[in-house]
């Protein structure tokens, strides 16, 4: 479907903590899932999003509206997304949940880069204390999988 | 209760609330040695970044991520100070962050027992072939990221000596097979020839009989050279004979046969010639001169009128001869070409038409390079699954 910005119409969105955002819908359908509710005509007004808060749909309906603009030159896009990105884990998380619900692949990609950035060079245990997660091996497992992965520690 | 609801928050962004897809999507982007890593944070990541189908993933990403090309650089410099490391071949890996800037490391994996002297005969999905440059019937395939690597059967070839031998190393998605392709020559009266191809995890190398075209290579002064194919293009290896060649030869890796077509009427010297891949057209770089090397590119492939020149690199644009350079690939703004000689490596800009040095520090200060990219593929890993049984790539 193509929609010139000037005659776009407006999507009026609502997020799970009852928020409603207006958002012109040519930027809204860059999120798939929505753009099939408008293409079957099951766009209600407004359009109920469950799994999103109002603080991230906002930030994901800002990154749409930057990706949406067809006069924004791809080294633009490339610096604009990079400054986007510089968020906390908190934030990058529910970014990274909305991307995949809303089935927008640029933003999953780019939040999911992100993360891999953060994960990169760092040791398990720096990587265990950044994401909070738990050592779950055993000390003779820790010591066999530390062996079967020597290279990566050189 | 305050404090309740903020533990829920805090635990509500945790990582490993993460659906499993996309945890593997993110540990898919990462480079080999950071993967390495990750398999030592928790059960979980281990698990998911184990087996055939998160290997193919990977290496799938990082195909696609060809716009920030790594090389594998091979230590060629004989280091006359140390009689008993003589011989000191050393993998180097180079990466370009996202900043433009390179950095070098040196790869200390296991290595081939007794095989210091080794050179590059081709570098595909995160595996090198290696050939020992004094003993030709060593080769083996390894993964320099993972330290695994596995030596290839005895070739056993009837030729007399001196040999001269056509070699490469590619991927044929057809038979979803790696394959190991040596021709030998001996360039007595008369010339006879060999072609052997192997893939590993076959038993030993399949003689395919006399190669159908004559390469003329030059006559090895020693008992054996090797050149190795470095253009892979239309699912063929190319070579082109040295100084006194007037063909290019190629050999298909599905239907394994072979072609041949002449050498452009531009080359009409006596020279070196090297063959290169440049945005999926067969390219050559004429180095024959004394004052200027040559790109030319094969527009439309088989078509000996659409050779173009691209550009030329002038010895009086540089502060040295400019002599035997060889083509690497294209930077990541698509402009920029790497190209190396025996000095280091360059960058010459398309736009600018202009050369310099890459200053790198740690490299070595003779070497040969590829372009290479990390992947998890285990060498022995291809001898212990049926090769029909690997997942696509």
């Amino acid at each position: 479907m193509s929609l010139s910005p000037s005659t776009s119409k407006m999507l009026s969105l609502k997020s799970s903590d009852g928020k409603v955002l207006e958002v012109e819908e040519h930027v809204a359908v860059l999120c798939e899932t929505i753009k099939s509710l408008v293409e079957d005509g099951c766009a209600d007004s407004p359009i109920p999003l469950a799994n999103v808060d109002g603080a991230t749909l906002g930030n994901v309906m800002e990154w749409c509206k930057k990706h949406a603009d067809q006069k924004a030159s791809a080294d633009d896009l490339e610096d604009w997304d990079a400054e986007f990105v510089e968020r906390d884990q908190g934030e990058l998380y529910h970014l990274i949940m909305a991307a995949n619900y809303l089935n927008i692949k640029g933003l999953l990609d780019l939040i999911c880069q992100k993360v891999a950035d953060m994960i990169k060079g760092k040791h398990p245990e720096k990587i265990r204390e950044i994401f909070n997660i738990e050592n779950d091996f055993t000390p003779e497992q820790q010591e066999q999988i530390r062996k079967d992965n020597s290279w990566a520690f050189e | 209760m305050t404090h309740g609801i903020l533990t829920a928050a805090k635990k509500s962004k945790r990582m490993e609330n993460l659906p499993g897809d996309i945890v593997i999507d993110i540990l898919s982007r990462l480079p080999v040695k950071s993967l390495g890593r990750c398999r030592c944070v928790c059960k979980s990541w281990l698990n998911s970044t184990l087996g055939p189908r998160f290997t193919d993933m990977h290496l799938n990403r990082a195909l696609q991520q060809k716009k920030n090309p790594s090389l594998v650089l091979n230590n060629t410099a004989i280091n006359c100070n140390h009689a008993d490391e003589f011989f000191s071949s050393q993998i180097f890996l180079v990466e370009n962050d996202k900043t433009g800037n390179y950095t070098s490391l040196k790869l200390n994996g296991p290595s081939p027992p007794s095989f210091q002297k080794f050179r590059l005969m081709g570098s595909c999905n995160g595996l090198l072939c290696l050939y020992d440059a004094m003993f030709k019937f060593n080769v083996y395939v390894c993964n320099p990221c993972i330290g695994d690597y596995i030596k290839l059967p005895e070739l056993q070839s009837s030729l007399p000596g001196p040999h001269v031998v056509f070699g490469g190393f590619e991927f044929d998605p057809n038979s979803n097979q790696y394959k190991v392709v040596e021709i030998f020559y001996y360039y007595g009266v008369p010339v006879r020839s060999e072609v052997h191809v192997y893939s590993p995890g076959n038993i030993s190398w399949r003689l395919l009989g006399e190669a159908p075209y004559l390469i003329r290579g030059d006559t090895p002064y020693l008992e054996y050279r090797q050149v190795a194919s470095k253009a892979f293009v239309n699912g063929a290896l190319h070579w082109v004979g040295c100084r006194t060649a007037r063909t290019i030869v190629s050999f298909d890796l599905a239907d394994e046969v072979f072609d041949v077509f002449p050498l452009p009427e531009f080359v009409l010297r006596g020279g070196d010639y090297t063959l290169a891949v440049l945005r999926g057209h067969l390219s050559l770089m004429d180095s024959s001169f004394e004052d200027r090397a040559e790109m030319w590119v094969m527009n439309d492939f088989g078509v000996r009128e659409s050779w173009t020149k691209y550009f030329t690199i002038n010895s009086s644009q540089v502060e040295w001869n400019i002599r035997c350079v060889q083509i690497l690939c294209f930077q990541q703004n698509g402009e920029d070409l790497l190209l190396y000689n025996s000095h280091g490596l360059f960058s010459y800009s398309t736009r600018t038409m202009t050369l310099s040095m890459l200053s790198i520090s740690g490299l070595p200060c003779c070497f040969e390079g590829v372009t290479y990219v990390g992947t998890l593929i285990s060498p022995s890993g291809l001898l212990r699954i049926h090769p029909k049984g690997l997942g696509k790539v």
